[in-house]
């Protein structure tokens, strides 16, 4: 029974991924199989005397190893804690002759399985590794690395229902999941970033004690210097963490990807139309998403540019930050088309024509861009020069158009991951080339190249969304 | 038309239900064996609250439901073996399925409590036709909202329950297609005694088919009968000469 109702589970991450059930497990064998063949040659050739006795190196080699199973096992603990939501289409089981708790089990399912097989893949390389590390036996590496891994997944699970509760509003809903992966984006950054500084500020002791709340600091610890209290902590924390993760209920509910009601729009061009498309945009939770996404790494990498233009002066290129900038904000560009069909466009029923579609698909993006570049903008402003924050700016609008471009070749099917990523990687490509070689030209002549060129992926966009409609 | 007949399958007494702005009944309704009973009504009187009812998804305030002659186990799920239930709209349908992997995955689930899957299956390709349903192997998501339609039809009848609920079956039917489901409930009617309980907006397919019409108001019943006597027996009989006029006219 439970294999039975499994295999639609399977087929809903088949449908998001963009493949087919078969292609989904044929994939995921080969990876793992193909990580535990690595995994056995590696283990097997495998020196331990490199590292016993060598403590600078076996601590890194196993922060390394921690961190690593702890934001992985944070990652899968999200997912997993998504997936284990029965979605709305499950619902015509309601009517058939399967308990509620068989459809849970099944639904839970593949995520076992999954679980099994990457440990068994990876599993015997980590220990190894672990072992070599710490000179002590599998034992007391596996115990400690297990409590990492539940130590993460509960962690992850938490940070899930804790998007959950938060965006409570059906209207957020699609955002739940996102947001939880941005909250472990923040943990694993405080994970690789904030142990050394903090521990040589405030002491072993206590700057243990001031991480370990993320699962895997004492666990790491007890790795190095097996004391029992040490141990016992790593233990405490990842109960509380598993307790933590049980004790968030979750939502009431939950929100259908793909489905957002749309009040009637009264339409009247050429501004009107723009904000007609900006409103479908923002009301589409995959855009919403990639908005989101966009801005938050917008943040981040202005953030990172700042500590690094601090820690070395003059080594940072203001116009390589603005580009780079400019480049992730505009990356939801490369979905704008996949909100109609593409011989079919909503647009086209409405009697807009393939310019004033294009032109309005450009402006809206620009201005949803804008504003989720807003956060990174002004960060940019307080603590960079001045000229990446206007440098960011300039090239926002020439890098919608080329998104713009790409996603009305593309049309990428919102809701059909291997499709939305398809679009964005070919927007970082082709972003990529046009950005190539800009800091040799006069500002004069980029000012003048931007506007050509904006100009030209505006024309070329049209005449694809023309051949789009084109009748067969 | 035919009267009433039997110990009732499904059998309600005084049942309530409320909700924050509306309140449901009490509604007192018995659909016998071997019987097509549609209940007709303005769009918010209750009709598909009192399915759920029936169908064991909404729990009564008040009063009694009894289905074969008991009050239903909710915690028994292979009571779900005897009964076929199409909801209307596509909300709660798995669109990542194509039509026969559902109506396989169906059958199996009906057939770990009793019955042949294979023969299931059958059953369901037979139906299929009848609907004159030819399922692409695609996904539900790429078709009709029609071919979803037939396609959750299907899946209610395909193991031949003793009870068959259809919340508005016809919406997004062609005429031919509500018409051979007309027929086919018929004959379950007649051959296995089934129970049929239907919901319904389209007057033409229920004068036709119809044995036991009751219309319900504001979350009561206000009537029940045969469709001759709750309208006009003549207008009645008239409507569905025309149903079968009009449909052998379509299919020449």
């Amino acid at each position: 029974m439970a294999w039975l109702l499994a295999r639609v589970t399977v087929r809903r991450w088949a449908v998001v991924l963009g493949t087919s059930d078969g292609g989904l497990v044929a994939t995921g064998a080969a990876m793992f199989s193909g990580l535990a063949v690595v995994g056995w040659l590696v283990a097997d050739r495998w020196s331990p005397s490199g590292l016993v006795g060598s403590t600078g190196p076996a601590e890194s080699v196993l922060l390394g190893m921690a961190v690593s199973i702890w934001a992985l096992a944070a990652a899968f603990g999200i997912f997993a804690a998504h997936a284990a939501v029965v979605p709305p289409s499950l619902g015509f089981l309601r009517t058939l002759p399967v308990s509620p708790r068989q459809v849970d089990r099944a639904t839970v399912l593949p995520l076992v399985v999954l679980v099994l097989a990457a440990s068994v893949a990876a599993g015997p390389l980590t220990i190894t590794v672990t072992t070599a590390a710490t000179g002590r036996g599998p034992a007391h590496a596996g115990v400690l690395l297990g409590l990492v891994a539940i130590a993460g997944t509960a962690l992850g699970t938490a940070l899930h229902r804790a998007a959950a509760r938060l965006l409570v509003n059906p209207g957020w809903g699609s955002l739940r999941l996102t947001a939880a992966y941005l909250g472990w984006c923040v943990a694993v950054a405080a994970s690789v970033v904030a142990p050394l500084p903090l521990l040589r500020w405030l002491g072993p002791s206590v700057g243990l004690a001031v991480l370990a709340p993320l699962g895997w600091p004492l666990a790491w610890w007890a790795l190095i210097d097996p004391q029992p209290v040490v141990a016992a902590g790593a233990l405490a924390v990842t109960v509380a963490l598993v307790v933590i993760g049980a004790r968030v209920r979750r939502a009431p509910g939950d929100v259908t990807r793909g489905r957002s009601s749309v009040r009637p729009l009264v339409i009247w061009r050429p501004v009107p139309v723009a904000r007609m498309q900006a409103r479908r945009l923002v009301r589409q939770p995959r855009v919403l998403e990639a908005l989101v996404v966009a801005g938050f790494f917008g943040v981040v990498a202005t953030l990172g540019a700042a500590w690094l233009a601090r820690r070395l002066p003059g080594a940072l290129s203001p116009t390589v930050v603005a580009l780079l900038g400019a480049q992730i904000s505009a990356a939801p560009a490369a979905l704008a088309r996949g909100l109609s069909d593409r011989r079919r466009p909503a647009e086209a029923a409405l009697g807009i024509g393939a310019d004033a579609h294009v032109v309005a698909l450009v402006g809206a993006s620009l201005g949803l861009c804008a504003v989720a570049a807003t956060p990174a903008l002004v960060i940019a402003f307080l603590l960079l020069p001045a000229s990446v924050g206007a440098g960011w700016l300039a090239a926002l609008p020439v890098l919608v158009a080329v998104g713009v471009v790409v996603s009305v070749a593309l049309t990428p099917e919102l809701g059909n991951g291997s499709a939305e990523g398809g679009a964005v990687l070919a927007y970082a490509v082709a972003s990529t080339a046009v950005l190539a070689g800009v800091d040799r030209l006069a500002p004069v002549e980029v000012a003048v190249a931007a506007g050509l060129l904006t100009l030209a992926a505006i024309a070329a966009a049209v005449t694809l969304e023309r051949l789009h409609r084109r009748p067969t | 038309m035919i009267a009433p007949r039997r110990t009732p399958v499904v059998h309600l007494a005084g049942v309530t239900h409320t909700f924050a702005d509306f309140a449901l009944g009490p509604l007192d309704l018995d659909v016998s064996a071997g019987t097509i009973h549609v209940v007709l009504g303005p769009n918010g009187a209750g009709k598909t609250t009192m399915l759920d009812l029936v169908c064991g998804l909404r729990s009564p305030a008040e009063g009694v439901v009894e289905i074969e002659g008991a009050a239903p186990d909710p915690d028994d799920a292979a009571r779900y073996r005897r009964l076929g239930f199409a909801p209307d709209g596509e909300h709660n349908l798995p669109l990542e399925l194509t039509a026969t992997e559902l109506w396989d995955l169906c059958a199996r689930l009906h057939g770990r409590v009793a019955g042949d899957p294979a023969a299931m299956a059958n059953r369901a390709v037979g139906l299929a036709r009848r609907l004159q349903l030819d399922p692409p192997a695609r996904p539900l998501r790429e078709y009709s909202h029609g071919m979803r339609r037939k396609t959750q039809l299907v899946a209610a009848l395909l193991h031949d329950p003793p009870l068959v609920v259809l919340d508005e079956p016809t919406n997004g039917l062609d005429p031919l297609s509500s018409y051979q489901l007309g027929l086919v409930l018929t004959e379950r009617c007649s051959i296995a005694d089934t129970a049929v309980l239907v919901t319904s907006h389209d007057l033409m397919w229920t004068l036709r088919f119809a044995d036991v019409l009751s219309v319900m108001t504001q979350g009561n019943i206000a009537v029940t009968g045969t469709p001759g006597d709750v309208l006009d027996a003549e207008a009645v009989a008239a409507v569905g000469e025309v149903f079968d006029e009009l449909v052998d006219g379509l299919q020449q």
